[in-house]
């Protein structure tokens, strides 16, 4: 039988180096998953994206005790839009609030509006990073390989929302540059069922050929076994 | 240079700017190669965009032709290295190597670059990102193999540089159960978070409209 990306190995090239691998966490701002944020603003229940608070929060738990590199992303544009393109700026309208638009509810997906924040159940912690990025990958336009490569990170586990969105083309990125990447399948979802659902087949496919998907559980349980 | 009305295209008519034209619009062709076009069956795909291509070409549009494959010098970074070695289909070909080549009903013409890739992102280690800038192209038409694969991954660091894409339905194929249907859907949602759909014939219909 064809390895899945529920029974490839992860990691694959040897044993978990807690130095070599990074706890990413995407996107748990309340404008994603928070009351009065983005998504709460366009009418859309934010009970999916928030499904993955708990899970999350212990495999932060568990980062930190390991004493891991943990990483927060926040999707979110200059305050002066500089670095928001025209195209997401207009579907973003055409979806009903505006990114960057002065709305009596703040200015979504904004840097420095209170729906950019990190939710309070998942803020970050003194000695953690966090990466601004304008776009869906991580990797576009930001720091983070950098950050990566100069923490001699080579393995990443990816959490947070939505699993449509900023986890999938972060996870693709994150394979193509060789990071051998396992996704929290309890620690991701999105606004949409359907979606997050044939994202999590399409992952599966041809041998998790993107890397591993996992639950929670089960990383934290490696992560603990390293950390001894 | 002619002016094209919208595309009639899913979920908004397509580009969101109202109108096109070839110097500021490229047909991309990804992967559209043996091995990948055998395990698809996407025959009747390579057979519908020919006649596109031919009248791209013949209007004087630009087309970008991906090639998926590894420098076989260099090889792929370690663990994809090893997951693409565990895998029967979908794979990761060296370059030159049986399969790897274009076929041949849309074999790049002389000055149409072709961006070898060794992932899924052709703009990831290639020009892609810069020719496009360079040559001032800011609308995409977007066909390939696989939907889910490079097809799906291209898309959305083009969709992050802000370029406005389109992908044709009958354009792209796989061989994974529900992956043409999955990605349709992850494209249009949000109002087109990652773009627009339409068939090949509606390309083709906004061409023959010109004003």
């Amino acid at each position: 039988m064809n390895e899945t990306a529920e029974t490839t190995p992860w990691p694959i090239a040897g044993p978990l180096d807690l130095a070599r691998t990074a706890l990413v966490v995407i996107d748990m701002q309340t404008d994603f998953c928070g009351p009065g944020g983005w998504i709460d603003r366009l009418g859309q229940s934010v009970e999916n994206t928030r499904k993955p608070i708990g899970p999350i929060a212990e495999l932060l738990a568990a980062a930190r005790a390991a004493g891991m590199t943990i990483i927060h992303t926040r999707e979110g544009h200059r305050p002066d839009l500089s670095d928001l393109n025209p195209v997401k700026q207009w579907r973003s309208r055409a979806h009903g609030v505006g990114i960057g638009d002065d709305t009596p509810g703040g200015r979504a997906l904004t840097r420095g509006d209170p729906g950019h924040d990190i939710i309070p159940e998942l803020a970050p912690r003194e000695g953690e990073i966090v990466v601004d990025k304008p776009g869906k990958s991580s990797f576009h336009a930001t720091e983070f390989d950098q950050i990566l490569r100069a923490r001699g990170i080579e393995a990443l586990i990816v959490a947070g929302v939505t699993s449509d969105c900023c986890v999938q083309s972060t996870v693709r990125d994150g394979a193509d540059l060789g990071y051998d990447c396992v996704l929290v399948a309890d620690g991701t979802n999105a606004v949409e069922t359907a979606n997050h659902e044939g994202m999590l087949a399409v992952l599966a496919a041809h041998g998790g050929r993107w890397g591993a998907v996992r639950p929670a559980r089960s990383v934290i349980s490696l992560i603990a076994e390293a950390a001894q | 240079m002619s002016r094209f009305q919208p595309v009639a295209s899913r979920p908004y008519a397509w580009p969101y700017t109202g109108g096109w034209s070839m110097a500021e619009t490229a047909l991309f062709l990804i992967d559209f190669q043996g091995e990948a076009v055998a395990e698809t069956g996407a025959e009747p795909v390579v057979a519908a965009l020919a006649p596109l291509l031919q009248r791209w070409r013949a209007a004087g549009g630009f087309v970008l032709h991906g090639r998926r494959g590894f420098d076989p010098l260099v090889g792929l970074p370690r663990v994809t290295a090893i997951r693409n070695a565990a895998r029967p289909l979908d794979r990761i070909l060296a370059r030159g190597s049986d399969g790897w080549d274009i076929v041949t009903p849309l074999a790049p013409h002389a000055g149409e670059p072709v961006i070898d890739h060794a992932g899924d992102n052709a703009f990831i280690g290639t020009d892609l990102g810069f020719l496009v800038e360079q040559r001032g192209i800011a609308n995409l038409v977007v066909a390939g193999l696989r939907t889910e694969g490079a097809v799906h991954a291209t898309m959305r660091a083009a969709n992050d540089l802000g370029l406005e894409c389109l992908l044709l339905e009958d354009g792209t194929a796989t061989d994974l159960a529900g992956g043409h249907e999955t990605i349709m859907n992850i494209t249009r949602f949000g109002s087109g978070l990652f773009g627009t759909t339409a068939p090949i014939a509606a390309v083709e219909a906004a061409i023959s409209g010109s004003d």
